[in-house]
């Protein structure tokens, strides 16, 4: 390999991960904590109580539904499970005559007047409001405050320069494999590069899938084009991609629904794996039709199987066609992105390679500064690039857990009457990230960063020390009642609080090296070493 | 059997990284002569190799590779925690080994 | 010309020769890989969806490759021209493919 193809791909993967790294790294903690998004749904209603027997919420939906919709063109029941909190019931109401009939699929947030939860005994929920896990689902494509397309094309945008900071990554460290468990410890730059690539190398695999299968997941949207080539109108492509049974017509006679309970059990049956959504179109309707969806974590492919039933006599009319090949393979691709088939192991693996690809892109923008700060020709002012990239660092990572840790305890301590509640959660994260970044650029790095660090630190301890003496959710009740998930989410956060103090004291005590005396003042040497040395 | 792909796929990196110069000077207290980084090579290497089968055993042929990346990156990360934070005694020195 | 006058335009053509690759590595990477996607999906036997389906997947890696050949490239306005004739390449394959046998 010449060295001026390395050299060019060591400096793409430079730029391509510095430019947007910043929210790269938004995106990574976001996905990571979104891992365990329905154990958070749980964690952040302590209200409720566990789900143990789906069928009886099923029940309870259906009966909610009847009362409160009777007429509604649909209702979307997701089927419950032990981890959930609940069945988060959608209904789409009759469109009104003259009204659009536009397509209803609207990324499941639903209007709040249209949605209801409905907790483990079959009755509604009465619980805070929040978001929950979901936020950090949504926040790591969608991001915040503006419109969503906007985000996924920026995340999008990131995700393929993270691809090519990767695969220029691969290409330039020619010490793959030879000094693949290198650390040097307590050497400045080499420190932070040997922590940068073991993180990036330890889970490359994974890190090579997460992005390509991200990009997948944005497929329709980055690359509509392959559609374009060979179709007039998306739709008949949508239709050949995403089969329903044949839609139809509302004949406007009542007749009774069939109990769900024996439609989900007998989709179980024919499936042989959990149902996870079941959707009834004109209930209350002679011509009502039930379908029901194979849950996505009893197989890879995010596009399962559904059947489709007749709505009064409960018999089976439609059955999915199996996907084409090319259809399977970006469904398993998605699948392979959100992890959903992974049992409890394969979930903490996720997690934990999700935190090395954190690790990554955080050192990876900190290295930036370090390799510069030792070559600078006057460290008290360095140039505008640098000085914005070093207080754009502290603000993201340190400022965005902090933001985080606010956002846990806005759930924890918000009035539970507080009209907008979910909402205020969501701000409180974002007032206290700005706060920290304000911080950021008018305080020096130096002091900001432990203090960022600790205050998160301080913040995340004192979580599951809240749960113990305010809530009967606390470690050792969850431990009890064998709630793992709940005790686990604790304890996490425990670590995780004493890791960001460790880090606080660590970056407090820092001592920079002391600098060389130049011999030869006028010649600027500014050898950068390049990502492989 | 996903237990025992993970047991081979960790020893095969502790292998391959105490060929590298830096660990088998922290670990035995010399350089590695060439025989013994032949063997440690081969080893590590045919360990890997042999920790494909049993993850292919325990979760069938479309899971089974998926298990495999997940073994070797949890055998990497702990060998690599062990190679490096383990207390060893040699001195390592940064003089290269050639 | 002083030394310091040709060290300023090294510099300066440094920075146009970055300029390049970045139109190159962006919005041309992007350009050529959709072009691709569809002269691959064009070209595919079978199934059009599942066509199209292929097509992008492919086209995706493809568009971090452009962007990498874009800095590997000897220079700037090599890896444009080169790009360039790889998405006209494909720009000529779709229209007579459409032209041909047309869409769904």
């Amino acid at each position: 390999m010449s060295k001026g193809f390395r050299q060019s791909q060591a400096f793409l993967h430079t730029w391509s991960g510095l430019l947007l790294g910043w929210i790269l790294f938004l995106v990574f903690v976001a996905g990571t904590i979104a891992f365990w998004r329905e154990g958070l749904n749980r964690w952040t209603r302590p209200e409720i109580a566990r789900v143990e027997q789906p069928m009886r919420v099923l029940a309870g939906s259906q009966a909610f539904l009847a009362k409160k919709a009777p007429d509604a063109k649909s209702w979307i029941i997701p089927v419950a499970t032990e981890r959930s909190p609940g069945a988060q019931l959608f209904w789409v109401p009759q469109p009104k005559p003259g009204e659009e009939r536009g397509r209803g699929r609207r990324g499941g947030r639903g209007r709040g007047d249209t949605q209801v939860l409905i907790g483990a005994d079959g009755q509604v929920v009465q619980a805070r409001e929040t978001r929950g896990g979901e936020f950090f689902y949504r926040f790591h494509f969608d991001l915040h405050y503006m419109p969503v397309i906007w985000a996924r094309w920026l995340v999008g945008f990131a995700t393929m320069m993270m691809l090519v900071a990767i695969m220029s990554g691969i290409v330039t460290y020619k010490k793959i494999f030879r000094d693949f468990f290198t650390l040097r410890r307590a050497k400045g730059q080499r420190s932070w590069l040997d922590g940068h690539n073991a993180t990036a190398v330890l889970a490359l695999p994974f890190h090579l899938m997460i992005t390509y299968t991200g990009l997948v997941t944005l497929m329709a949207m980055l690359m509509p084009w392959a559609v374009v080539a060979n179709y007039t109108d998306q739709n008949i492509v949508f239709a050949k991609l995403f089969p329903t049974a044949a839609v139809v017509e509302r004949t406007g006679r009542p007749a009774p629904l069939i109990d769900l309970r024996r439609i989900a059990a007998d989709a179980e049956r024919r499936l042989g794996a959990p149902a996870s959504f079941i959707e009834v179109s004109d209930p209350g309707d002679a011509a009502a039709r039930v379908s029901v969806s194979q849950s996505a974590n009893s197989m890879l492919s995010s596009r399962t199987p559904r059947l489709t039933y007749d709505g009064v006599s409960g018999r089976l009319v439609w059955r999915s066609p199996p996907p084409g090949a090319a259809a399977e393979t970006a469904g398993a691709m998605i699948g392979l992105h959100a992890g959903r088939f992974a049992g409890d192991g394969g979930r903490w693996l996720y997690f934990l390679c999700g935190i090395a690809g954190t690790v990554m892109v955080a050192s990876g923008l900190v290295l930036w500064t370090v390799k510069r700060r030792e070559r600078l020709p006057d460290p008290t002012r360095p140039h505008f690039g640098f000085r914005l990239v070093e207080r754009l660092n502290v603000a993201v990572i340190g400022g965005f857990p902090l933001g985080i840790a606010c956002f846990f305890w806005a759930n924890r301590l918000l009035p539970v009457m507080l009209r907008g509640r979910a909402d205020w959660e969501m701000h409180a994260l974002f007032i206290a990230w700005a706060l920290a970044a304000v911080a950021a650029f008018v305080v020096r790095p130096a002091r900001v960063w432990p203090a960022l660090f600790a205050a998160t630190g301080v913040l995340l301890v004192a979580l599951p020390v809240y749960d113990l003496v305010a809530t009967d959710r606390g470690l050792f009740a969850s431990l009890a009642i064998g709630d793992l998930m709940i005790a686990g989410i604790d304890a996490t956060m425990a670590v995780f609080g004493f890791a960001f103090l460790w880090l606080a004291r660590r970056v407090a005590r820092h001592r920079p090296a002391a600098k060389r005396v130049r011999k030869a003042p006028a010649v600027i040497t500014a050898r950068v070493l390049e990502p492989a040395e | 059997m996903s237990i025992l792909s993970l047991l081979l796929a960790t020893a095969a990196f502790v292998l391959l990284g105490l060929a590298t110069d830096a660990h088998h000077r922290r670990r035995f207290g010399q350089c590695p002569p060439p025989s013994r980084r032949r063997m440690l090579r081969t080893g590590g290497w045919l360990a890997l190799v042999a920790s494909v089968a049993p993850a292919m055993l325990a979760r069938g042929w479309i899971f089974g590779p998926i298990l495999w990346v997940g073994v070797i990156m949890a055998g990497a990360g702990i060998a690599f925690l062990a190679l490096n934070f383990l207390p060893a005694r040699g001195a390592a020195g940064d003089r290269s080994c050639m | 010309m002083t030394a310091g006058d040709a060290h300023a335009r090294a510099r300066w053509a440094r920075r146009g020769d970055i300029g390049l690759r970045i139109v190159a590595a962006v919005p041309l990477a992007y350009a050529t890989a959709s072009l691709w996607a569809m002269a691959i999906a064009r070209l595919l036997p079978g199934d059009r969806a599942e066509a199209s389906v292929t097509a992008a997947l492919i086209a995706l890696a493809l568009c971090a490759v452009a962007a990498m050949w874009a800095f590997a490239a000897r220079s700037g306005w090599r890896a444009i021209w080169t790009l360039g004739v790889a998405a006209a390449v494909a720009a000529a394959i779709t229209w007579v493919s459409i032209d041909v046998t047309g869409r769904v």
